[in-house]
């Protein structure tokens, strides 16, 4: 089992999550890719942490900024929000097969 | 399926990760996290959390890292000293919850999920010179 998908399957995504997160061409659509698939509960947990006190992996805080939400719809809702080149180059090696629509989920 | 393709790929082996040499390992990467553990205290050691970042061991291989320091220049951090390691604990509603334990402080913190992606991404980086197959 592949270990990046098989550890963010086991926190309950769908499949085409993680492929949605790893072909994100840069940091900021990662963070970007990953409030969206993570629904609104897991927003409001996100928020509520203290980042004083426990380590935050992303690279900033931007998630907490108050226009965060609306940023982010904007940018899922544009039809071409992948077509740059990637960090990781993934789709290059396996082709790009087409993937459901990345949504900003409720 | 895309996953499916990438497991065929990486299965014919490359160049593992740093101080492993070549690894022509099936891609069978133990789960860092155990959607049956009843208990967030039990959490594995970090070395096995190292082992475990098969998010990075199995991943980076076919990961090209075409500008590392573009990440760099974008605030992207390697994974801290003070590693954490995260675990999924399975409520009896089926709900899941995730926390992270601070090695350091031997404590276990309520994560969220967010953050547990974070942490699975953040993991991709600590093999940034790995190529793709």
């Amino acid at each position: 089992m592949l270990g990046f998908d098989a550890a963010v399957a086991a926190l309950g995504f769908e499949p085409f999550d993680p492929v949605h997160i790893l072909s994100a061409p840069t940091w900021k659509d990662r963070m970007r890719a990953s409030w969206c698939v993570i629904g609104a509960a897991e927003r409001t947990k996100a928020l509520q942490l203290d980042y004083n006190t426990l380590h935050n992996y992303w690279p900033n805080t931007d998630f907490c900024s108050s226009d965060w939400d609306a940023e982010v719809e904007q940018w899922v809702a544009q039809p071409a929000a992948y077509d740059v080149s990637c960090e990781f180059d993934i789709c290059s090696v396996v082709g790009s097969p087409p993937l459901p629509k990345l949504e900003f989920r409720i | 399926m895309f996953l499916s393709i990438l497991r065929q790929k990486a299965s014919i082996g490359v160049e593992g990760a740093p101080g492993k040499g070549l690894s022509h390992e099936p891609m069978t990467a133990r789960l860092a996290v155990n959607v049956h553990s009843t208990h967030p205290a039990q959490i594995e050691p970090y070395p096995d959390r190292i082992r475990d970042l098969g998010l990075a061991t199995n991943v980076a291989p076919f990961v090209s890292w075409k500008d590392p320091e573009r990440f760099e220049q974008e605030g992207a951090h390697p994974m801290p000293k003070a590693i954490s390691t995260f675990r999924t604990v399975k409520s009896p509603d089926g709900s899941r919850e995730v926390y992270t334990h601070a090695i350091e402080k031997n404590e276990s913190r309520l994560l969220s999920n967010f953050q547990a992606l974070g942490t699975c991404c953040a993991g991709l980086m600590r093999y940034p010179k790995i190529q793709q197959i």
